[in-house]
Order: C-alpha cells, then sequence, then structure tokens
C-alpha cells in the first residue's frame, strides 16, 4: 500500500540582497510505500533536506502536493514525526519529561502516557537515564531520546533528517543497526537523508539518488540485500560491494558536475 | 576562582569600603556631621527599622514595587516573545522602543503625574515603564534565538500556536529572560525611590531625601545602608530562584 506521495514538488526561494531566484527542487516525484525505509542520498545542498522539510509540512512548496494515505497535507501533523541531525531535544526537560511533551497533547490518562513513555525508554535503551537532562548526555543518548520522543507519538511516518550526521563514527555505526532493530519492531514507514552510501545501503529498501541544484531524483535503486542486515556478513558479499560502488560513482558525477 | 575564594573576595572589598568610610570620619578628615562614622549608621539603621513610621514607608515602596515589578513582567515577557514570533509586531513596535530608550525615566515622572495625580498610579507606572524595554528586548532575543527545529518538532506533536508561545518560546528563553529580569530588578528599585523623590508621600525615597533636607545626615546614611541591603537581599532571592528553575542549563 502507498503511504506517502510527492507529486511533481518545486521549489524556489528568494536568496540574497537582490532577491535573486535559487531553484532548490524541481519536479520531484516520489511514491513510498507503508513500512518501507526509504533514503535519500546526494551532495550536501542538494534539497534532500527541503525535500523532507516540505513532506513534513515545515515549509510550503512552490508547487506540486504532498498526499499521506492519498490525502493532500499542508501543515505539520501528528502522522510525521521528525528527527533532526541536532537531536532538537527540549533542554529543560528531562529525558522521560521529554518523551511525555508530545504525548501531553493528546486527551490520555496520564498513566496510558507513562506507559508508553517507558515502552519507547525500553525500546531505545534509555534506562536508568529517565531524569537526566539534556545537556548530560551523549549525542548517541541524545538522538536515541529524540528517536523515543517521535515513536512515542505514534506518527505514521518518521522523517529523519541526517540523525546519525553529527555522531562520531563508531556510536554512528551502532545508532544504525539500534535503529534497524526498533524500526523491526515498529514497522514504521521511514523516510531517511543522510550523505552517507554505506548507511543509506545498509538500512534502506531502496535509495533515491538526488542530483545538485536544482535537486531532482536521478534514480531510484533496489536495496535487495536479504534482513536482518548484519555488518559483519554484508561487506563481504559481492552484491553490496556492488551497490556502493554504483553509488558511489553516482553520487561522485553529480558533486563533479558541481565543480 | 573556586565559590569559597569568591566569598572571601567579596566580603574583603565590602569591609574595606566599611573601614574607610569608619576611617574618614573618626579621624575626623571629612566632619561627622557630613559623614557620621559607618557603626553610628548602621547602628541608626536598626533603630530606624524597629520604629513604627519607618515600616510604614518600608511597606508603601514595598508595595509600589511589587505591583510595579509584576505588572511589567506580565506585559513585557509575553510582548518580547510575541516580536520574535511575528514580523509585523516587531516592525511596529521596534521603533518605538528605540525612540524611548533613551528617554530617562525619571524625566517622565513629572509628565505622569501630570497625567495621572502625584498618588500610587503615577508611581507604579513608571516602574513598568522603566522595567519595560531591557524585559521586553531580553524576551525577544531569547525566543529569537530558539532553534527552528525545537519549534518544528513541536508542531510535528501536535502543538498549536499557543502551546508553542508558552511551552516552547517561553521556558527555551528562560536564560535569557532571566538576565533581563536582574537588570529590570535595579531599574526599578531606582526607579521607585526617585519617583518617591518627586512625587513626595511616603516611601523609602520619601523618607530618604526629606532627612536630607532636614539635615539628619545620619538618617540619611541609616536609610540608605537599608537600601542597600534590600537590594542584596532582593538580588541574593533572584539568584537563589535562578539557579533552581535553571537547572537544566
Amino acid at each position: 500500500m502507498t503511504k506517502l506521495v510527492v507529486q511533481k514538488v518545486s521549489k524556489t526561494y528568494k536568496s540574497g540582497k537582490e532577491g535573486k531566484e535559487v531553484e532548490a527542487l524541481e519536479g520531484v516525484d516520489l511514491e513510498i510505500k507503508e513500512g518501507e525505509f526509504f533514503s535519500i542520498i546526494g551532495p550536501s545542498g542538494c534539497g534532500k533536506s527541503t525535500l523532507l522539510y516540505i513532506i513534513g509540512g515545515f515549509i510550503p512548496p512552490s508547487n506540486g502536493a504532498i498526499l499521506v494515505n492519498g490525502k493532500g497535507v499542508t501543515s505539520p501533523g501528528i502522522d510525521r514525526g521528525i528527527v533532526f541531525q541536532e537531536f532538537a531535544l527540549f533542554p529543560w526537560k528531562t529525558v522521560i519529561q521529554n518523551i511525555l511533551y508530545g504525548l501531553e497533547q493528546r486527551k490520555m490518562v496520564k498513566n496510558e502516557r507513562v506507559k508508553i513513555a517507558e515502552k519507547y525508554i525500553e525500546m531505545t535503551g534509555l534506562r536508568g537515564m529517565e531524569n537526566l537532562y539534556p545537556k548530560e548526555l551523549s549525542g548517541g543518548m541524545k538522538q536515541r531520546v529524540a528517536i523515543a520522543r517521535t515513536l512515542a507519538c505514534d506518527p505514521e511516518i518518521l522523517l529523519m533528517d541526517e540523525p546519525f550526521g553529527s555522531l562520531d563514527a563508531q556510536t554512528r555505526v551502532f545508532m544504525q543497526d539500534e535503529l534497524l532493530r526498533i524500526w523491526d519492531e515498529t514497522r514504521k514507514t521511514v523516510l531517511f537523508v543522510t550523505h552517507s552510501i554505506e548507511e543509506a545501503v545498509h538500512l534502506s529498501d531502496r535509495v533515491a539518488i538526488f542530483s545538485h541544484r536544482p535537486g531532482k531524483i536521478k534514480e531510484i535503486l533496489l536495496i535487495d540485500i536479504p534482513r536482518p542486515r548484519i555488518r559483519e556478513e554484508e561487506v563481504s558479499r559481492s552484491q553490496y560491494i556492488k551497490l556502493i560502488n554504483y553509488l558511489w560513482k553516482a553520487v561522485e558525477r553529480e558533486a563533479k558536475g558541481f565543480f | 576562582m573556586s565559590k569559597r575564594n569568591r566569598i572571601v573576595y567579596a566580603i574583603f572589598s565590602v569591609v574595606s569600603v566599611f573601614l574607610l568610610w569608619e576611617g574618614l570620619s573618626r579621624t575626623g578628615w571629612i566632619p561627622h556631621e557630613v559623614l557620621p562614622p559607618f557603626t553610628t549608621s548602621l547602628q541608626g539603621s536598626f533603630e530606624l527599622m524597629a520604629t513604627e513610621e519607618f515600616s510604614r514607608h518600608l511597606f508603601a515602596s514595598s508595595c509600589r514595587w511589587a505591583i510595579g515589578f509584576s505588572i511589567s513582567l506580565i506585559l513585557s515577557i509575553p510582548i518580547g516573545i510575541y516580536m520574535a514570533r511575528s514580523r509585523r509586531v516587531y516592525n511596529f513596535l521596534d521603533p518605538i522602543l528605540t525612540l524611548t530608550y533613551p528617554v530617562p525615566k525619571a524625566a517622565m515622572i513629572p509628565i505622569l503625574m501630570l497625567w495621572m495625580g502625584a498618588g500610587d498610579l503615577s508611581k507604579v507606572t513608571v516602574i513598568v515603564i522603566g522595567c519595560f524595554i531591557p524585559l521586553v528586548i531580553s524576551a525577544y532575543h531569547g525566543a529569537q534565538g530558539v532553534e527552528t527545529s525545537l519549534i518544528w518538532s513541536a508542531r510535528a506533536m501536535g502543538m498549536g500556536e499557543r502551546a508553542i508561545l508558552f511551552r516552547i518560546l517561553l521556558p527555551a528563553s528562560l536564560p535569557t529572560i532571566f538576565s533581563g529580569v536582574r537588570m529590570a530588578l535595579a531599574i526599578s528599585l531606582i526607579v521607585v525611590l526617585g519617583s518617591e523623590m518627586i512625587a513626595r508621600q511616603s516611601g523609602l525615597g520619601y523618607y530618604l531625601f526629606n532627612s536630607l533636607e532636614m539635615g539628619l545626615y545620619q538618617t540619611t546614611y541609616s536609610v540608605l545602608i537599608i537600601i542597600s541591603g534590600i537590594g542584596l537581599l532582593l538580588d541574593l532571592i533572584f539568584s537563589l530562584i535562578m539557579r533552581k528553575v535553571l537547572i537544566w542549563s
């Protein structure tokens, strides 16, 4: 079943003093299935994050439409949760309060809210940290809180904007596998923006390659590596190596075309 | 510098001023009538505080201050946050703030008295005006500095504009707002005393300047000691509250 449709989405905005028009996105078409893990890769500044924000309803497209379950959306909604690279935690709230904050918007008994929060604390491995403030957490832990907070609101689509981009290499690899495990438990539809090719291949069902400005989809690649994906086995598969090499070349072409 | 060292330095600096004061007076370098010794003035402060008349004046000032300060907090913080949220509100209010900022608040007291009479209304109003700008500006800067991703996260959780103002922008701006409140605290004390000096009816300012005009210099110094004591006390209470509220930052 199709969950999310991006229909001929374009975005131009004025930049600088002269108000020169910059074309960030040009006619992007996408269809993402329910429960699919879909990644977008491309050189920095190619507009992939802009597309994510348009899908989130945070910024309006200049043209085109976003459909969730066949219905057009133009503003943010609880059906689409978002996780940012810089975590965007509420610093004045503890870990559990951060997770509860979104739930407080719903009509729900307090006990029920706490039960949901506890469930995601368990799932994201935050047990024992419930009462710490964000400033007391490492980057990886912060991102766990952000993921738990977003999942607690039970969105249908999880939008992730380079969520592991500011983590160190080891934490990053570890968090990727944690995300796969959590995704396996929840089976949410995930739209994942990254510029790491390995990350996209390891996580995704399909990967879209974005071209440089104006951003549009060059190609969509099916990642037919069987799941569960175990990194140690994966890296020696010829299928994996072929995909990585292919993507490298495609992205490199885009980057070169720009420089 | 460690906390203990800081306290030692603070005590040292204050004590040295008191010693200088005591010395200048006791040795007769400055005549007694103009500068009574610190110890005598301090003793006078305690005696003053025991009198019913002084308590009445202290109470009058405290009420004006508390009302004026509270009103300015309630008014200006939402306005400052709203300025950060709406370009239109900002563009409308910013020129007014810029124009009125350099006007000395003391200069407004006679004008306000002309409009509102010499009573409490004009005094409270001038406190509100005096604190308004630093508070608005701090709230504006605080809310302006809140990351967009925080607001977007909240919107994706289903928060509306109202919830974003009160549940995101307000708490996120608190560290900046607190520095504005501290500034406003000092301004408000100065303005209270100033307004009571100009419109003489009651209050600490009245008492202070009355004693000065009547040549009761020792009383003047005693009142000054009490005023700085009050300032210190308020600042301590403020720091305590701030540390408690901003435990997360």
